[in-house]
């Protein structure tokens, strides 16, 4: 489950954004939606626990991660959360498999080599694990950043404009993915998109709306 | 796959900045490395070949060649002084040993010295073949002089006139090999030794006329040098002092020789130690400038470690372990240059029949070779790993990869 109750944030110099509270079942979908600048990635970032809200908390899969320190949300977030990037953000000093073990790395595990493998097969990448992401067409590069936040089984999987630069059929695809790899790993979905692909895609899921900027609230290096 | 194998992955996902600061760590510390070694080395040498060498009596002339000349055995002496002197030093009460040296022959680049068998007391020198000279014209070769010309107990050799080579043969008086010496270590090791009575027996067969001249000769007889050891520490008041009061006579302190000696060496020194320093600065600033260029360039794989859970200093330390690698690397291509410098310098100096060195002795100072390189290696890679500590990940992963 995912919920959020009375979010604020403010940066310095600027009007404070306040969130609508959300309650989601655990394995329970929603669409994070709202214009540029309305605070979708400083959400993303505060659910993530990166970032230490201004007022208000945030449970997900029964942790109160706004009361965690900032090392235990570390840690939380290595063992409980899922997140694919829009830019997908994949190393490209590093091949598949060793991109794919940053995870296990990073919660300061040995890499699962068989829970690797069989995601690349799951997701039709068997073959690729010795290339290079600069070597893979986008789909497969996306698919490869599925894998990497859906590895270690999160409780919450958040995906930032997963469909911004895809085709239709792409797009379709991406989602239907997600919806998929987040039901066998039991977690929550949420999805950051202004596409309406995606809210056509995903029918059933809850929306986060946010609500735009105020005059010179435009800060949150929102890109998308 | 580890955090270790991570980093080295990241360090040579650069190669060109990784090749150039490991070529610039290298080269600064094999040049300390290389002052090191060679520093110590000869110091060693010195020391040891003045065991028991209290004073230096020689020709009047520079105290610093009698001492090069008599101890080191790297420069001509200074003249000769009449073997008469030998008894007056002996006879000084504060005086407890004299060593004649008789130089002027050479074989092959060895010196032929005469001297007594006190001079091979006085390092402890041990026969690995044969027996020390009975009689005139018998010679023990020191383990470098053997081995260079090869010959054996037994054999016979021509003694050339002159310490360098190249001068006339003594074709008449033939020396016969007696004994081999075990390898010291000392300066003993580049010598042929014989009796003083061998050396003029050389010389009054080479320029006596007839038999009276020989006679005028055998009463001019001479040494080049002697080494005196004292009986008491208060000899060193005195007698230096009255040694140069003799007519003729010149009297060398090695303790003060060397200290002067290793000053003009020193220099030499500190210039390459200098240039390692130079060398080690641009090392650390090349290694903060292709750690920042690196963190830049990796900072959405870096924002990306930390939305997967890692903490800050982990992420911080991905980056001091790149520059872990690189000292560590560093160091090993910088012992193994300043081993390699010193061996080549042994090899030339060899050729030379001068002081001994090899790269194949480690010096406990040296530990601080991989000290410096590890402390150089953080120092740069502070700045870099503070900047990957504080990195704002989620305007990172926002922004065009």
């Amino acid at each position: 489950m995912l919920d959020t109750a009375g979010l604020r944030h403010a940066y310095p110099g600027n009007a404070p954004i306040a969130f609508p509270d959300v309650a989601l079942p655990q394995g329970g979908r929603a669409l994070l939606r709202g214009p540029s600048g309305s605070g979708k990635s400083t959400w993303l970032g505060i659910v993530a626990g990166l970032l230490t809200p201004g007022a208000g908390r945030v449970r997900a899969g029964g942790v109160e991660v706004t009361a965690l320190a900032p090392r235990e949300r570390d840690a939380w977030r290595a063992a409980r959360l899922g997140f694919v990037p829009q830019r997908l953000h994949l190393s490209a000093s590093l091949d598949v498999q060793r991109n794919l073990a940053l995870p296990y790395l990073a919660a300061g595990e040995r890499p699962d080599e068989a829970r690797i493998a069989s995601l690349l097969q799951r997701l039709g990448l068997a073959g690729l694990a010795r290339r290079r992401p600069q070597a893979l067409s986008v789909g497969q590069m996306q698919r490869v950043a599925i894998a990497r936040a859906v590895l270690r089984r999160p409780a919450l999987l958040l995906a930032d404009e997963p469909t911004a630069s895809l085709d239709d059929a792409a797009a379709a695809v991406v989602v239907r993915l997600l919806d998929e790899v987040a039901r066998e790993a039991g977690a929550t979905l949420v999805i950051a998109t202004h596409d309406a692909r995606v809210v056509a895609a995903l029918p059933g899921a809850a929306v986060i709306g946010l609500a735009p900027a105020d005059r010179g609230a435009d800060h949150t290096a929102e890109a998308s | 796959m580890s955090w270790a194998r991570l980093a080295w992955t990241y360090l040579w996902a650069r190669p060109l900045a990784t090749v150039l600061n490991l070529a610039l760590l290298a080269l600064g510390l094999g040049a300390m490395s290389f002052v090191i070694l060679a520093g110590e080395q000869i110091e060693r040498t010195m020391q040891r070949d003045l065991a028991g060498i209290d004073l230096v009596v020689g020709a009047k002339g520079s105290p610093m060649q009698l001492i090069l000349a008599g101890v080191f055995h790297l420069d001509v002496p200074t003249g000769n002084i009449p073997a008469t002197s030998v008894e007056a030093l002996r006879g000084h009460p504060l005086v407890g040993r004299v060593i004649p040296l008789a130089l002027g022959d050479s074989l092959r680049g060895h010196r032929i010295v005469g001297s007594t068998p006190e001079y091979l007391q006085l390092y402890d020198a041990r026969l690995a073949a044969g027996a020390l000279w009975s009689k005139p014209l018998e010679a023990v070769l020191g383990a470098d002089a053997a081995a260079s010309t090869g010959l054996r107990v037994g054999d016979t050799f021509i003694g050339v006139h002159g310490l360098g080579g190249g001068g006339e043969a003594h074709g008449d008086t033939p020396y016969r090999v007696s004994g081999v010496l075990e390898r010291s270590g000392t300066v003993l090791d580049r010598l042929v030794l014989t009796s003083v009575e061998s050396v003029w027996a050389v010389h009054e067969q080479a320029t006596a006329l007839d038999d009276e001249d020989r006679r005028a000769l055998e009463a001019e007889r001479e040494v080049s040098l002697l080494l005196v050891g004292y009986r008491s520490p208060l000899a060193a008041v005195t007698v230096p002092r009255w040694v140069n009061a003799q007519e003729g006579l010149q009297a060398a302190a090695p303790a003060l020789e060397t200290a002067r000696l290793m000053r003009v060496v020193g220099v030499g020194a500190d210039v390459l130690r200098g240039f390692g320093v130079v060398l080690l600065l641009a090392a650390a600033l090349s290694v903060f400038i292709a750690l920042t260029n690196a963190v830049r360039e990796r900072e959405g794989d870096l924002a990306m470690l930390r939305m997967l859970g890692a903490s800050p200093a982990r992420v911080a330390a991905l980056v001091a372990a790149e520059a872990l690698w690189l000292a560590v690397l560093g160091a090993a291509a910088g012992l193994a240059l300043g081993h390699g410098l010193t061996h080549l310098l042994g090899f030339a100096l060899k050729a030379e029949r001068s002081l001994p060195l090899t790269g194949a002795w480690w010096s406990p100072t040296e530990a601080w070779v991989p000290l410096l390189a590890v402390a150089l290696a953080l120092v740069g890679a502070a700045l870099p790993a503070w900047r990957a500590f504080r990195l704002d990940v989620m305007t990172l992963l926002h922004r065009a990869a």
